[in-house]
């Protein structure tokens, strides 16, 4: 394929270069005039262009231009977001001419991955956000941006902590245990994961690419579609300096979703179950009556919980001349948490140049951000024990505890028990861990337009990050099994240099009523990872911290690592369209992975779509009730290798640590993987039907797309006999599928001079279904993901893995009821009054693990949104609303504040006492406590941002040199339907850091409670 | 002039796009594979791998006491914690998987390490003999793999060649074949290894010579056990610790040679050292996970004089916690005497407050071996093959002694003198993992533990058969691999 790259180049270069400008048979003329909008306003920097030619000009500030011309020539005015012109030069010497508006949003020019293509032209599902589309507000990440604002795209927080996590699902699930993150391409560049390093006021358009025809030409990584964001650009003509100041606060929404009970209900509750036991009581009624009486009621809750606050300033300068504009930006973004010492900083710098030369025949271009994050975290999670502070009050912290454990009387401190309680929130206080992370991403590329129409492009980019992470544990630190020992201290160091290569060659021609554009690529990715760290402890003081690890007496063991991996690809795409009637794309990639096993290093990914524009055919002429009907469908293959590294090869490691003599160690070698020559990628194969229409000139636009994805060979962890001595070994096997309905609509309500109300509303509809998994000899599922949330509950499985049944599907039993006093159970003989009795589900009138069922399913079945957009004079008000419907959330908090006697669900506990109580008095046992108690419905609507906005009247204010000057204020996560009785529906707690989301979503456990936030900001332009 | 410029920019373009070969071999910089592994130090660290397993990562197998709860938990000298379902002899697929997976990673890294040291020339080895002593490490390590999943678990697959295909799945072997395989590798181990190692956590000759004495217990061939034990006497290596008898539980007395063979810990990481401390100590004493102990039934035979009642012991006063202290006795507070062979006040005696800041981890030993076990079963060879005898008097009375107890009284008949000798083990080897075989090979398995479930007042005791004499075999085992039969309680 390489060679055939080169015969290509070769024979560009034989045909030999394009001729510059016209032979001047013709007299030249001078023209010029002005070019306005239709409000009679001067348009700066629109391209005035002679036609069937390269000579051309860009209007200056005032809209004026001036060009030499053939008298008989015409004239071509573009501007983006007007309607291009042509004129007839006619032997005129001036030509003024006034550019319509261009509304009609179909025109949009739209990435679509080593290319554009205009919106009306496409045959694929993509999806198009420009800067109007985006969320405002206190944004912090990308996600953010776009969360809500389209179809088939489903974005939930992971954890609301700063700089914390989504979930981001392009059209569903396709696999159980491969990344099912989509990847991002910013600026050309492909990447895993977007980690906090782009700057979301950066960008200038978002596009997602949904089915096999706009993913294919990215291969391997396109099956959980593809993100292209495309950061701003300076603009001919016009320098632009826009600031955007911004200061946000947030709360946590609810804290009062969780009832804590109060010393007294805590010490009688407690008192309860040790007198049930036939055990001493804990708490005299002198002894309860004098812990209210000093202490009173500690909600530990709110003592942890703080109000957060954002600050975000913004420069972006946007710069240019005829043929090299620039765009240079920089900003800073902090969020201090909800939780103390929780806090996100971005500090960001762009510059993004364009230089054209050689009759723009050449065309060099940089884009390079550079991002500095600084993130403060403590543990969120579940794993994490005591550095969850979470975790500490809904587990551990008493009510009667005062929070002023440092101020204790001696006769307070006898009356807690003789010793000092350690606070629940010494979490807070006792832990530093901090985040430090450098990314720089620089793409630079050169362009060449060897022949009309055909260009050569290279480019060449490359990803650097370099992250350091910070922990220290307080020496006086009661936290036990941690990440770190009391006294502790550790440095990580991570790195990644992500270096590409891509060359490519375009042809793009229109003869008559066929149109061509013909691409062809190589591209060669390289990705270095190496990671380091180092530690000590028993340090003389907690001054030094992690800052000076030689200080502490005993080294802790360092660790590093290495990893590289290559994609190599060959990419073709040709679309061509028959009288803007009928459009074809076909689109072939060929990957080849060093993850691979060695008998399948090499992958195919053709896809091919049709589009017809029904509104363009004869017959559809003289309507005026459709102006825009196109027709779309696709087929194609696309591909996942989000895998890690090293899974194919037979290894062996040096990491297994002894001591044979009780003083030294020695490192002993193992065999680590047994390796699958076999390994591939996971294949989608997916078809997707589509139509865009426009109704009333395209005053309402409805977007409809249906899909079906079947994804196949997924990557599975094969469990092998623990008798051979390995776990496990990874290969390919199993199918799942999603298909789903897309529907995007979009009215203007409302147009006229001063006002205007644009509705949009997106509505998605996924359905996953797992169609073949792999199985061991006689079992008919799975288990998924499993969970031991605190010692006193076994590990369980909670989700499971079943053909016919969604990922992600909740798996437990279901509750029957309490045995009461002199009742015996005929299904549970064992059962004694006060125990929980279950349905007997497989109907053997016995209960075993036979009886769990399907309980509910993590992910969401429908996602809506929702914005109307008002416009009056210079106010702007839009409201946002999302939705999510038809998914569960298993609420973990409950049966823990439960079992520890913390929470209000503690009182619904059964006893001889309370015979009405609902919960069973021993508990659930064994891995019972997975059961339907735990599932809420988490479906919700919710009034996600509403925003106002004002244009202040700078032209009667006399500030001249301000083009626009806006005030705005926002509030985000106003308010929630729900019946959810956790602080959030939108929530996916991680167990520890390898939870696998594609199975385990939908656990709430001591995650970091969403915000309401409310932002004041001023736009500035000049 | 500008169009040579692009043509030259075009022919440079052009070539960038011919670099581009790559075969897309993947380079694993921090691992090795089997063609790397030739040297001597190479041989070493594949036989350290295989002891590394032992404690596998600090949690299983050797590492938290499981194989303790699993032999003496179960049996009527441990209580593993009043309510455990394994204590009161509900067994589950799940109670003994840990050591099934563990024991057999280590036989697969025991076959991988054979299969390459013996591929190894014997120029890169420094003496003459240390190659085949490596061998004898990773063949005794193998040996007692398959001892403890034989007695856990009856006949299992034997497996003697690395794992290559991860589709040829094993079936049981007869255990007389597994045990006649176990003897031939052991005694090969016993000629190339040396009576004294430079660790003392490595397998030595007279550690093969023990467990080749084990496993003719096991099945009662005395004649031979006589053999190896006298073997074993005769290397003059080992005596029994003459200080105060909790204190050989030391970590400063980690390295006495009473002990055979030990799994040794490094007290420093997690990952480098066994749990015992946790799995040993309630909660509340001194800050452990488990309600473990010996049940009154055993403390009351400890006379008052008993050495052992350092280890054994029902005194709370040295309690963490006030609120224990004020208990009194373990008795009142839980029902049993605390087992401190493994427990916090055992750790350095040095620095006894040291708890709190040593949490994690501790540098104790796990004993395999010791040679105080070795005595009693000199004793009860000798009692089996010739009676109640001078040797045997003098090999348990050795034991007594250290423990400061008289001599057992003289004319004792054989079969009063082995019931002395299984008491006299349960008192001396508690909590070190042979109680039941002790039981089984004395026959009184069943009905010891049958009556010990009613004695200890659990609700509907199971009456325990011969079927309990093995656990039911994992689960994942029997789902994976359909050519594994199942035990007993399986079904």
């Amino acid at each position: 394929m390489a060679c055939l790259m080169c015969l290509m180049c070769g024979i560009a270069l034989a045909e030999g270069f394009p001729k510059a400008g016209l032979p001047a048979e013709i007299l030249d003329i001078s023209v010029s005039g002005k070019v306005t909008d239709s409000k009679g306003e001067g348009l700066p920097g629109v391209s005035v262009v002679v036609k069937d030619s390269n000579t051309g000009t860009i209007t200056d500030v005032d809209g004026n231009y001036r060009l030499e011309v053939p008298d008989n020539a015409a004239l071509i005015f573009s501007y983006v977001g007007f309607m291009t012109r042509e004129v007839k030069v006619n032997y005129r010497s001036v030509i003024n001419v006034a550019l319509e508006e261009n509304l009609q949003e179909l025109d949009e020019v739209v990435v679509i991955g080593y290319g554009t293509q205009q919106k009306k032209d496409l045959t694929g599902a993509v999806s198009s956000l420009g800067e109007e589309d985006f969320n405002i507000g206190s944004i912090s990440s990308v996600e953010q941006l776009v969360q809500g604002r389209t179809t088939g795209i489903q974005i939930s927080t992971q954890s609301a902590e700063p700089g914390g996590n989504f979930v981001i699902r392009v059209r569903g699930n396709n696999s159980i245990q491969n990344d099912n993150q989509p990847i991002y391409v910013v600026d050309g560049f492909p990447m895993d994961n977007l980690d906090n390093s782009i700057n979301p006021s950066n960008i200038k358009s978002i596009e997602v690419l949904k089915d096999a025809s706009a993913a294919a030409i990215y291969g391997t990584r396109g099956a959980n579609g593809v993100i292209i964001i495309t950061t701003k650009q300076g603009k001919s003509g016009v320098v632009n300096i826009d600031y955007n100041a911004e200061y946000g606060q947030q709360v946590v929404s609810n804290l009062d979703a969780y009832d804590f009970l109060g010393t007294r209900e805590f010490t009688e509750n407690d008192n309860l179950i040790q007198r049930v036991n036939g055990a001493m009581e804990m708490y005299s009624p002198a002894r309860i009556d004098s812990l209210e009486q000093y202490f009173g009621s500690t909600n530990w809750l709110k003592e942890a919980f703080r109000d957060g606050a954002t600050v975000n300033h913004q420069l972006g300068i946007s710069s240019g001349r005829e043929n090299s504009q620039v765009y240079f930006s920089a900003g800073y973004f902090n969020q201090q948490g909800v939780v103390p010492n929780t806090e996100f900083s971005r500090y960001n710098t762009r510059i993004n140049l364009n230089q054209k030369m050689f009759d723009d025949k050449l065309t060099f271009g940089l884009n390079t951000g550079i991002t500095y994050t600084k993130t403060n975290f403590l543990g969120f999670n579940a794993s994490n024990l005591q550095t969850n502070i979470l975790r500490n009050i809904f587990a551990d912290a008493r009510p009667f505890v005062p929070n002023r454990l440092d101020n204790l009387t001696e006769a307070e401190i006898e009356l807690l028990g003789g010793t000092r309680p350690i606070s629940p929130l010494q979490t807070i206080e006792a832990s530093e861990n901090e985040a430090k992370s450098m990314y720089i991403l620089s793409t630079g590329f050169v362009e060449l337009e060897l022949l009309e129409g055909l260009k050569i492009k290279a480019l060449g980019g490359s990803r650097i990050f370099n992250g350091k992470e910070y922990g220290y544990l307080s020496q006086e630190s009661h936290i036990v099994a941690g990440t770190l020992q009391p006294g502790e201290a550790a440095l990580t160091n991570n790195q990644s240099y992500d270096l590409l290569f891509e060359g490519t060659i375009n042809y793009q021609k229109r003869l008559g009523k066929h149109g061509l554009n013909l691409l062809a690529g190589y591209t060669n990715q390289k990705v270095i990872y190496e990671s380091f760290r180092a530690g000590a402890r028993e340090f003389t003081t907690n001054t030094l911290g992690w800052n000076a690890l030689q200080a502490g007496a005993i080294p802790t063991t360092p660790s590093s690592g290495i990893s590289e991996r290559v994609l190599i690809s060959y990419l073709s795409r040709a679309i061509y369209d028959y009288d803007d009637r009928y459009l074809f794309t076909l689109t072939f990639r060929r990957d080849g992975s060093s993850k691979f096993g060695a008998n399948n290093k090499w992958a195919n990914f053709p896809a091919a779509a049709v589009g017809w524009k029904v509104h363009n055919e004869a017959f559809m002429s003289g309507q005026s009730l459709l102006s825009n009907l196109k027709l779309r469908a696709s087929y194609g293959i696309t591909g996942s290798e989000r895998f890690r590294v090293g899974l194919a090869q037979t290894q062996f490691q040096a990491n297994a640590p002894v001591t044979l003599d009780g003083d030294n160690q020695s490192i002993g070698t193992v065999p680590s993987v047994l390796g699958n020559n076999n390994l591939q990628w996971e294949e989608t194969t997916q078809m997707d039907l589509g139509a865009d229409i426009g109704l009333f000139k395209d005053r309402i636009i409805l977007e409809f797309d249906y899909y079906v994805k079947n994804t196949d060979k997924l990557i599975v962890t094969k469990s092998l006999p623990p008798s051979l001595g390995f776990g496990s070994i990874i290969t390919n096997v199993g199918q799942i599928q999603n298909s789903g309905i897309e529907i995007l609509l979009s009215s203007n309500n409302v147009t006229s001079k001063n006002f205007s109300w644009v509705t949009d509303l997106n509505v998605s509809f996924n359905s996953n279904e797992i169609k073949e998994v792999l199985l061991p000899e006689g079992s008919e599922f799975l288990e998924g993901a499993d969970l031991k949330p605190i010692g006193q509950l076994d590990r369980a499985p909670y989700t499971i893995i079943k053909k016919g049944i969604p990922i992600n599907s909740f798996y437990g039993y279901k509750v029957r009821g309490v045995l009461q006093e002199g009742e015996t159970d005929a299904l549970q003989p064992a059962a004694v009054p006060g125990d929980a009795l279950y349905h007997d589900i497989d109907g053997d009138s016995t209960i075993t693990a036979a009886d769990r069922t399907i309980l509910g399913h993590g992910f969401p079945k429908y996602l809506a949104g929702l914005t109307n957009t008002l416009t009056y004079k210079s106010f702007r008000l839009s409201f946002f609303f999302n939705g999510v419907f038809d998914a569960d959330v298993l609420n973990i908090n409950r049966e823990i504040g439960y079992r520890t006697n913390r929470l209000e669900s503690a009182l619904e506990r059964w006893t001889p006492e309370t015979p009405e109580g609902t919960r069973p008095f021993r508990n659930h046992s064994g891995q019972y406590w997975v059961n339907d108690e735990l599932v809420e419905d988490a479906s919700f609507i919710r009034l996600k941002n509403i925003a106002l906005s004002y244009d202040l009247p700078v032209n009667k204010m006399g500030l001249k040199f301000v083009q626009n000057l806006r005030l705005y204020a926002s509030a985000s996560n106003l308010y929630t339907w729900t019946n959810y009785s956790g602080f959030d529906p939108e929530v996916s707690s991680r167990v520890n850091a390898t939870t696998n989301l594609n199975i385990g979503s939908g656990v709430d456990l001591y995650s970091y409670p969403i915000q309401k936030s409310y932002t004041v900001g001023v736009k500035v332009k000049f | 002039m500008k169009y040579l410029k692009i043509k030259i920019l075009s022919i440079l373009l052009a070539l960038t796009f011919v670099s581009c070969e790559n075969d897309l071999t993947e380079e694993l910089k921090g691992s090795l594979s089997a063609n790397t592994l030739v040297s001597e130090s190479d041989a070493r660290a594949l036989v350290d791998g295989i002891y590394n397993q032992m404690l596998t990562g600090g949690w299983f197998y050797y590492g938290s006491g499981q194989m303790v709860k699993l032999n003496d938990g179960i049996t009527d000298v441990m209580v593993e914690g009043r309510t455990s379902n394994l204590e009161q002899y509900h067994w589950t697929e799940s109670h003994a998987d840990m050591v099934w997976s563990s024991a057999y990673v280590l036989i697969n890294r025991a076959n991988t390490a054979l299969e390459l040291i013996e591929g190894m020339d014997e120029s890169r080895f420094a003496s003459p003999g240390a190659k085949a002593a490596l061998m004898g490490e990773a063949l005794f390590l193998r040996s007692l793999a398959y001892f403890d999943l034989t007695g856990l678990f009856g006949a299992v697959p034997l497996r003697l060649e690395a794992t290559k295909d991860p589709d040829e799945l094993p079936g049981r072997t007869p255990i007389g074949q597994v045990y006649a395989q176990l003897i031939t590798d052991l005694e090969t181990a016993a000629t190339d290894l040396p009576p004294v190692q430079d660790g003392v956590g490595k397998a030595t000759r007279g550690a093969a010579l023990t467990l080749l004495a084990k496993i003719a217990f096991r099945q009662k061939a005395w004649s031979s056990a006589e053999e190896y034990i006298d073997q074993v006497i005769d290397l003059g290596v080992y005596d029994l610790f003459q200080g105060q008898y909790g204190e050989l539980f030391y970590e400063s007395n980690r390295k006495d040679n009473e002990f055979i063979f030990v799994v040794m810990s490094l007290g420093a990481e997690y990952n480098k050292s066994n749990h015992h401390i946790k799995f040993f100590t309630p909660w509340g004493y001194d800050t452990g996970w488990s309600e473990t102990g010996v049940p009154l039934q055993i403390y009351n035979m400890l006379d008052p004089s008993d050495a052992r009642n350092d280890v054994i012991e029902n005194d709370l006063s040295g309690a963490y916690y006030a609120y224990v202290r004020d208990y009194g006795t373990a008795a009142d507070w839980k029902g049993f005497a605390l087992l401190t062979k493994y427990s916090g006040f055992r750790r350095d005696v040095t620095a006894p407050n040291s708890i709190w800041a040593n949490y994690a981890s501790s540098a104790l030993n796990q004993p395999v071996f010791r040679y105080a076990d070795v005595l009693l079963m000199k004793a009860e060879v000798e009692n089996e093959l010739n009676g109640p005898t001078g040797i045997a008097y003098d090999a348990i009375n050795a034991v007594r002694d250290r423990a400061g107890l008289e001599g057992l009284p003289t004319g004792l008949d054989q079969a009063a003198f082995r019931t002395s000798i299984l008491n006299e083990r349960a008192l001396e080897l508690v909590g070190e993992g042979h109680r039941k075989d002790d039981l089984i090979r004395h026959g009184v398995f069943e009905s010891t533990m049958t009556q010990y479930l009613v004695d200890q007042n659990y609700p509907n005791p199971v009456t325990v058969t011969q079927d309990y004499r093995v656990y039911p075999i994992p689960r994942q085992e029997l789902d994976l691999n359909p050519n594994m039969e199942p035990n007993p309680l399986n079904k």
